[in-house]
């Protein structure tokens, strides 16, 4: 068997658990809620879990994108992954914000760009997701602070129920984040080889997908849990822990109709709606700005880097 | 409402908090017999039982902390735990010094002030007895802490009563016709039995923050 053609996936597998699982209990591990073994642990195992129960959706939806976009040879497979891990390591190494999803779908169309294949009105639904996902993070967390607030917060007893809602509350987002983000993100890693290429049955693409995403997470999420989640500690830590349940929440929905979406930027929008919610007027340009960096140079860094390919595998192969 | 261990720590803390109310009100007593009597036999076992329950008290703000040694309780509310025990533990360390101190520096105080230094004591007193009912619902129900009446604004009102009976004081000292040094000696006992109703407060803010920082 030629292994090859999976080899680009795995990388990029790998990469996506390493970063993104940490949105999952990442500010449970920087408020030492949960400390970082077993964060990273349950992380593993509940990605996994998610990828193979959860990850059928996107695993069809990306897949028939990417075969009728041009992706339906293992070598094609092979340079189109390879494009979207090599764009990411790029920006990553030039401390860009990035998304690994967008990656993949500036990859699929800038190699049907070479191909004569590529289809933007059927990207459309992914270009939608991008902008939906932080805005649907901001409505629900927005939406579940004011409720908290209203309804529920003045139930709190003191601080021992806190410290308890809290504990519970942070064991129950991460592992629901981790199953969201396993199941959504796993079409990223196998999505490809899945669906009409036929390199994977659903099942294997879900698993691998799973394990790799999950040997990302064991290896090295450990050092990103905290970078993480100190970007959520401006918040209070029931904020906070609403704001990781609407990241997993929106993730979750994503991964029922089949989009890979960007954990991160569900996370930000997430952030956003909380201090909304406080009526604090002011957003961060900053964050704004890297938001929409993501969403316009790494799908042209991974498309034009497919495109390269593209021309690669044409001329000389 | 703790579960498990953390009744546990509730339990330490209730403890701490009762022997620091203790030691505050023998100190009362001892400060109403020192300044109606002097330094008699009476006065002095008082001040030993304040010297014996600041002890006490110091001896369960570290069998508390040891309890935090088994890890219980999230971080953040271990800190602040630990921050206000160690602030009301001080209520009891300055009981114990201004006692310790009065009988080693045989301090004379004129006879007009001492009804307001025995009001100051006083105040204090009913001001930490809020103080330990609201730790109490910091534990239990925090929201109580802030309905009205707030017991939080409560011991506020007292500092302030407080504040105008030390001011009083030291206006009917400087008044006075005696040496600078008696007068200068004096006010500073003066301030630091007043000094024990600001900690309070500060405790009491302390408080605040703790419940405003979990708000959503």
């Amino acid at each position: 068997m030629n292994f090859l053609p999976y080899v680009s996936g795995g990388l990029l597998g790998w990469s996506l658990g390493a970063n993104d699982t940490a949105n999952a209990f990442g500010l449970a591990v920087a408020t030492r809620t949960v400390d970082r073994l077993t964060a990273v642990l349950l992380t593993a195992v509940f990605a996994m879990a998610g990828a193979y129960f959860g990850g059928y959706p996107g695993i069809r939806n990306l897949g028939g994108f990417a075969f009728a976009g041009g992706v339906n040879t293992p070598m094609a497979a092979f340079f189109v992954m390879l494009a979207a891990f090599g764009a990411l390591m790029i920006l990553l190494a030039l401390a860009v914000p990035s998304s690994i999803s967008q990656g993949v779908i500036g990859a699929i169309l800038g190699w049907g760009l070479c191909m004569g294949t590529a289809d933007f009105s059927a990207a459309a639904k992914f270009f939608v997701s991008w902008v939906v996902t932080p805005v649907a993070g901001g409505l629900v967390c927005f939406l579940l602070c004011k409720f908290v607030r209203r309804f529920l917060e003045n139930k709190i007893l003191g601080l021992g129920h806190y410290d308890l809602i809290l504990r519970i509350g942070f064991f129950a987002a991460g592992i629901f984040g981790a199953w969201s983000m396993g199941a959504n993100a796993v079409a990223n890693v196998t999505g490809v080889y899945g669906g009409p290429l036929g390199l994977l049955d659903e099942k294997t693409a879900a698993l691998l997908g799973g394990a790799l995403i999950a040997l990302g997470a064991l290896t090295f999420s450990r050092r990103t849990m905290h970078t993480v989640g100190s970007r959520i500690t401006q918040l209070s830590p029931l904020s906070g822990l609403l704001a990781v349940c609407s990241y997993a929440l929106i993730v979750f929905l994503y991964s029922l109709v089949g989009i890979p979406v960007s954990g991160s930027q569900a996370v930000v929008g997430a952030v956003i709606g909380a201090g909304l919610s406080k009526g604090v007027g002011t957003v961060d340009l900053g964050v704004l700005k890297n938001i929409l960096s993501a969403w316009a140079i790494t799908p042209a860094a991974a498309g034009g880097l497919a495109f390269a390919f593209g021309h690669i595998y044409l001329h000389f192969m | 409402m703790f579960l498990g261990k953390g009744k546990k720590v509730m339990g330490a803390v209730d403890a701490h908090c009762s022997l620091v109310l203790d030691c505050h009100r023998q100190f009362c007593a001892f400060l109403e017999e020192y300044l109606s009597d002097g330094e008699t036999p009476e006065a002095i076992r008082l001040a030993q039982e304040v010297d014996g329950l600041e002890g006490a008290a110091d001896r369960k703000r570290r069998e508390l902390f040891g309890l935090f040694r088994e890890g219980l309780l999230l971080a953040q509310t271990r800190s602040e735990i630990i921050r206000l025990v160690e602030m009301t533990d001080d209520i009891a360390n300055r009981a114990q010094d201004v006692s310790r101190r009065l009988l080693l520096e045989h301090v004379k105080f004129p006879q007009e002030l001492r009804p307001h230094l025995a009001q100051i004591a006083h105040l204090t007193q009913q001001q930490l007895e809020i103080l330990i009912r609201s730790i109490d619902a910091l534990f239990n129900h925090y929201e109580a802490l802030f309905r009205q009446p707030s017991p939080l604004e409560e011991i506020k009102e007292y500092e302030g009563r407080v504040d105008k009976e030390e001011l009083l004081c030291a206006k009917i000292l400087f008044d006075k016709e005696l040496s600078l040094a008696e007068k200068l000696h004096a006010k500073d006992f003066i301030s630091q039995i007043a000094d024990i109703s600001d900690q309070i407060e500060d405790i009491a803010d302390a408080m605040q923050v703790m419940v405003v920082f979990r708000k959503v």
